[in-house]
């Protein structure tokens, strides 16, 4: 497997769990529990559920000895997920000074100045103190991520909005390959925050209750928070160092414009076929090779419907597709490192989640995602997302 | 494996198109500087503000077309057209063309502009035009709409990283095969928070910015966007190559280098960083004097880089605070 790209750990945090373990177990029992958010204060007129990490992060970091307090909760996500990734590939932070190691990360909210008192403060004649414009910028997921492990190699965060996750892990691959680094991090992160929630709404995309997947009846999707990361290096450079087994590989990678509209997909999916295409022609399999797919299934009338008919085209024969947000909610720039992750743990235990909130199939979807926890005896598996903007990317995926 | 640069577009405070670029280095011209009043906790400050025109925008599109579009994506929708112009509008399929775009701030004012329509009238009354046209990916996402393109598209942000990570993105997807050509920019834009903060930040006392002065903050916020019209190495460069492209924290202009151009604009979180690329006593110099500080500073300077006279290749480089150093390394 010399010049493969192996994911030698994964870490992930989200509403299922706040470890891998705990989030597939969660899943596989079919347990989810959106509600209204206990931390963010919404005024609007219909409910919001959003799958929310209870937690507020610190005292999980100071287990591992790091003051989060100074921290976004994007960053402290981040933190937190690589952690457990690095532990997986046996690891310690500063194990990784010796090597080249890349940092490549997506993030939406991670990136933006959306520091709402601050804000209202300077706009109400106040004179506050800036550091609010200057501690948005320090937190710049993959730049934190580089500065607190203090490594040197290539460092990214990719702002494509709802495909960042999914980009930046194709993105760390290509930098291994490349040899521009010996190991990179690579993955997605996004905390809720108040202008996700009411910009979301405002598209009027978002469900008042559970999402539902597929779900002839969907009417939206519900906001997530989470964090994923993979310990990402070539295969022969894990044989180098000893480490454990890996947990799956990443082979294939595409991504593609629509070219269409800022927030509608192409009614016929062109962009996302071509990133299937390009993913698959990268892995060097044909579709027929796919066992699995995690849809980007948000539950949005066009999503699920544009998704649904090119994977009914690109795959005659019934492959199960699974939406992993029935759970997490749309995380937005974590979703496809959270997704990538949860296909690489369903590949290596042969068992899928049910498509929790899915219940009766819509024709123009053309596609019936998973019904009940399910056994699937899968090689090679596939993660799309798709994003504002009229992106799309996708993942090949291959058991260890 | 190198780059082509088969041409360049750039919008600043030194006006729009190669040629402005060209007379601002030149010192032919001069930046549109406005001096802004800002009331800070220490009292009002003189702000010198380094503003992009956008009329130019109109040469290439409807007005009406383009109403809705966020400033920052015009400036980036300027920049690759112009792009395309200088180089001749070079056929290619639309899956065939790439695109990727680095921002450090991203569209920070229609950010704003969403927040102030939550203050003006509530949570229920927020804009959903403005929250589109919030994520950092709407200047790619407009291009790739204005302009058809279908080939991979791409949003990187990354403060000093940035501008190499653009131009490494490109490199790849040329090297790979992926695409016959890449349309790769940089840009930001000006937005009142980021005023005031500079202003607060700045050093009163230093009335114009002054790049490598590492002693003190002369902080002048700029606005623009630089973007490349990029090829494989065997195509006939209009505008130069990208020989090689580093990040790192021990980067240091490559041996060959004649010239030195740093991204430095006047904030004193980089000096270290600066002046470990400055070891080897290179002619320096640093142009933010002529498009203003921001985080899209490295791609003016390897414009300017692309256009100087002499022949010899020129190191640009970027040093962020705490995070690794870029150099980017053009032949003329």
């Amino acid at each position: 497997m010399t010049g493969l790209i192996v994911a030698s750990g994964l870490g992930c945090l989200a509403a299922p769990g706040n470890s891998l373990d705990a989030a597939h177990q969660s899943m596989l029992a079919g347990l989810r529990s959106p509600g209204a958010s206990r931390r963010l204060n919404l005024d609007l007129e219909r409910e919001l559920p959003v799958f929310e990490i209870e937690s507020d992060l610190l005292d999980e970091l100071d287990r591992h000895a790091f003051d989060g307090r100074g921290w976004f909760r994007t960053t402290r996500l981040t933190v937190l997920a690589a952690l457990e990734a690095l532990n997986q590939a046996g690891l310690e932070p500063a194990a990784l000074q010796p090597l080249r190691v890349g940092v490549c990360l997506g993030t939406t909210v991670g990136c933006t100045l959306n520091d709402e008192p601050f804000y209202a403060a300077l706009r109400g004649g106040q004179r506050p103190e800036p550091a609010p414009a200057l501690r948005y910028q320090a937190n710049n997921p993959a730049l934190h991520l580089s500065r607190l492990f203090q490594l040197d190699g290539p460092v990214a965060t990719i702002a494509n909005a709802c495909s960042s996750g999914t980009d930046a892990i194709g993105r760390a691959a290509a930098w291994l390959r490349e040899g521009r680094c010996d190991l990179a991090l690579a993955g997605g992160s996004d905390e809720l925050s108040r202008v996700t929630c009411l910009g979301f709404s405002s598209l009027m995309i978002t469900s008042g209750a559970a999402c539902r997947p597929f779900d002839r009846r969907r009417d939206g999707l519900n906001l997530g928070e989470g964090a994923g990361v993979l310990v990402l290096e070539t295969e022969a450079g894990r044989e180098r160092r000893r480490a454990p087994a890996p947990q799956g590989l990443v082979l294939g990678y595409g991504c593609s414009a629509d070219g269409y509209h800022t927030t509608a997909p192409h009614p016929e999916g062109k962009g996302l076929r071509r990133a299937i295409r390009k993913a698959l022609d990268e892995a060097r399999i044909d579709a027929s090779a796919i066992g699995l797919v995690n849809a980007h299934g948000t539950s949005t009338r066009d999503n699920d419907q544009v998704e649904g008919r090119v994977l009914a085209d690109l795959f005659e024969d019934a492959v199960p597709v699974v939406s992993t947000k029935a759970y997490t909610g749309h995380t937005l720039g974590a979703a496809g490192a959270l997704e990538a992750i949860f296909t690489l743990r369903q590949l290596r235990d042969g068992e899928v989640p049910a498509t929790a909130g899915f219940a009766e199939p819509d024709p123009e979807c053309r596609i019936l995602p998973t019904v009940s926890r399910t056994t699937v005896r899968a090689e090679w598996a596939l993660s799309n997302s798709l994003a504002f903007g009229g992106n799309n990317s996708a993942l090949v995926l291959r058991r260890a | 494996m190198g780059v082509a640069i088969l041409g360049v577009g750039q919008v600043s405070a030194l006006g729009d198109g190669v040629e402005a670029l060209r007379a601002g280095l030149c010192g032919e011209r001069l930046p549109a500087i406005f001096q802004q009043t800002v009331e800070t906790p220490s009292g009002p400050v003189a702000l010198p503000v380094y503003r992009a025109p956008l009329e130019g925008l109109s040469r290439f599109v409807q007005p009406r077309a383009v109403r809705r579009l966020d400033r920052l994506s015009r400036l980036a929708l300027l920049s690759a057209h112009l792009a395309l112009l200088d180089a001749g509008r070079p056929p290619v399929a639309s899956e065939r063309l790439g695109l990727v775009f680095g921002t450090g701030h991203g569209p920070q004012a229609t950010t704003f502009a969403f927040q102030d329509g939550l203050l003006e009238l509530g949570d229920r009354f927020a804009s959903p035009t403005l929250f589109s046209g919030s994520v950092h990916n709407s200047l790619a996402s407009q291009v790739s709409i204005a302009l058809q393109v279908e080939g991979p598209c791409q949003t990187v942000t990354c403060q000093g990283s940035t501008t190499a990570e653009v131009l490494a993105m490109a490199r790849s997807w040329l090297a790979g095969g992926e695409v016959d050509l890449v349309l790769a920019g940089v840009g930001d834009e000006l937005s009142d928070p980021l005023c005031y903060a500079a202003a607060c930040l700045r050093d009163p006392a230093r009335p114009v910015l002054e790049p490598l002065e590492f002693t003190t903050c002369s902080f002048a916020p700029g606005e623009g966007c630089v973007c490349w019209l990029l090829g494989t190495e065997d195509r006939a460069a209009h505008r130069g190559r990208i020989e090689s492209i580093a990040v790192g924290r021990e980067v240091a202009p490559p041996k060959g280098a004649e010239a030195l151009f740093l991204a430095a604009a006047g904030d004193l979180g980089s000096a270290d960083g600066y002046h470990r690329l400055m070891r080897q006593n290179l002619p320096t110099s640093a142009h933010a004097a002529l498009y203003g500080s921001m985080p899209a500073g490295l791609a003016f300077e390897i414009a300017l880089a692309a256009l100087s006279a002499g022949g010899g290749p020129i190191a640009c480089a970027e040093s962020s605070p705490g995070g690794p150093s870029s150099c980017v390394v053009v032949s003329p």
